[in-house]
């Protein structure tokens, strides 16, 4: 699986954020790199079946405090 | 590149689907029991004057989206800042609606298939339409809701004999205080999220009835849930509904014409779909729009992607389980959402209206000195 996330992402970034800098778009060019980065780490941390801390504990805490 | 612009029709074909998406088959909250349909028209009743404030921002800032209000209004630092707010709430309430579709998929459809694989396909199509623009989901908006009103009403049709008029008595015998706290519920979710489609304000004629378009949306997608609510209500009986985590998929799976016309609720699923499908779509166009102006990108379509991809994932982990998703959706969601769907606009709607007074008193007393000389 993670072999395949790792081709898929190969293939996005040579899509989007290269494509993006082709058509000399820097500032979308370091946005999009930005968020592929976040993008193939949450891919990569899913394949391997890591633990990603989800959000809604947080917010659900935060709400109990306002109640 | 020239500028999308999305006709009065299909804006009120998207906020139709938009509102109807998650409760066609999630159903709205259902404490009160047989007065949950009270609790509907309630929050109708509490969604218009919010709707006009959202209409009258429309009116104060023609041709601008949510971004560009805030970011005038407050600034370009405290502006971008609640516009990073939005993002989230955008990117958040994409992921949510995915993932009730992820769970629904899970627990009826396509039980032994990983809950990320749906998503996927329908995040990778939200992906698709977002980056041909607001206006193919506006005309895909406009066919989807003619095919998903004449299915709703169909099984509304096929329904009525399965109807039992006795789950309406006695009326109202949970009191007041629990129509109320349904009331609350069904005005965060689903009629207030309405403020998302701020984002796309844009994309609407700078000179177009912002208020027919989400009044016109609000009321139309209101019956539609009402009738949902009443049909899913005489069906299954208010016991059972408070009980279920997709009802109108169980209601519909109890009509049966004559042993002939059974077992159609997977054909109904399809309705469920398009309007999710239009639900995430315009959540993914909203967190681009606002990603492309919090950091004044050419265009939104850089990141649509990237987003989507991020979108998808989160609605993977969002939730740990179907239960957490419940419990999120109709006891926390209507604390959370509040200051996105209420406090924030309410306050962007009075500062501008401040600002635009003060501007033309402004203008006023300039044109009273230029003309005092003479």
């Amino acid at each position: 699986m993670v072999i395949y996330v790792i081709i898929i992402y190969v293939f996005v970034a040579v899509l989007d954020p290269y494509g993006l800098l082709k058509k000399r778009m820097k500032r979308d060019f370091l946005v999009c790199s930005a968020l592929y980065l976040i993008s193939f780490s949450l891919a990569f941390a899913l394949a391997m079946h890591w633990e990603i801390p989800s959000p809604t504990p947080l917010i659900v805490d935060w709400v109990k405090r306002l109640y | 590149m020239s500028k999308e612009i999305i006709p009065a029709g299909q804006s009120i074909s998207i906020v139709v689907l938009f509102i109807s998406g998650s409760s066609l088959f999630m159903g709205t909250s259902s404490q009160s029991g047989n007065g949950s349909w009270i609790a509907q028209l309630l929050a109708i009743l509490l969604a218009v004057p919010l709707v006009l404030i959202y209409a009258r921002l429309h009116v104060l800032f023609p041709g601008k989206d949510l971004y560009d209000m805030l970011i005038s209004v407050f600034g370009s630092v405290f502006g971008r800042m609640l516009s990073c707010l939005y993002i989230w709430y955008a990117l958040h309430l994409g992921a949510l609606v995915l993932c009730n579709f992820g769970e629904f998929s899970k627990t009826v459809a396509l039980t032994s298939t990983p809950m990320l694989a749906p998503m996927l396909v329908i995040g990778l199509l939200c992906i698709w339409v977002v980056n041909a623009g607001i206006e193919v989901i506006g005309r895909s908006a406009k066919f989807l809701l003619l095919f998903s009103f004449i299915v709703i009403v169909f099984i509304q049709l096929l329904s009525v004999p399965k109807f039992e008029y006795h789950h309406m008595k006695p009326m109202l015998e949970t009191g007041w205080g629990l129509v109320f706290a349904d009331t609350a519920g069904s005005f965060t979710f689903p009629f207030a999220e309405i403020v998302i489609f701020l984002g796309a304000f844009g994309a609407m004629p700078a000179k177009g009835s912002a208020r027919r378009v989400l009044i016109g949306g609000t009321l139309i997608a209101g019956l539609i849930i009402i009738m949902i609510t009443l049909r899913n209500l005489l069906v299954l009986g208010p016991d059972i509904l408070s009980s279920l985590y997709f009802p109108s998929y169980v209601a519909v799976s109890r009509i049966n014409i004559g042993d002939f016309l059974t077992r159609i609720e997977g054909s109904a699923a399809i309705v469920f779909v398009t309007a999710l499908f239009i639900k995430a779509s315009l959540c993914l166009y909203v967190t681009s729009n606002g990603v492309s102006k919090v950091f004044k990108l050419k265009s939104y379509r850089s990141v649509v992607l990237q987003m989507g991809l991020i979108m998808v994932y989160l609605s993977d982990f969002i939730y740990a389980d179907i239960m957490e998703m419940q419990s999120f959706a109709y006891h926390i969601y209507k604390v959370y959402a509040l200051p996105f769907q209420v406090f924030i606009p309410v306050l962007l709607w009075l500062t501008a209206e401040l600002l635009t007074r003060r501007k033309g008193g402004r203008q006023g007393s300039l044109q009273g000195q230029k003309q005092q000389p003479e």
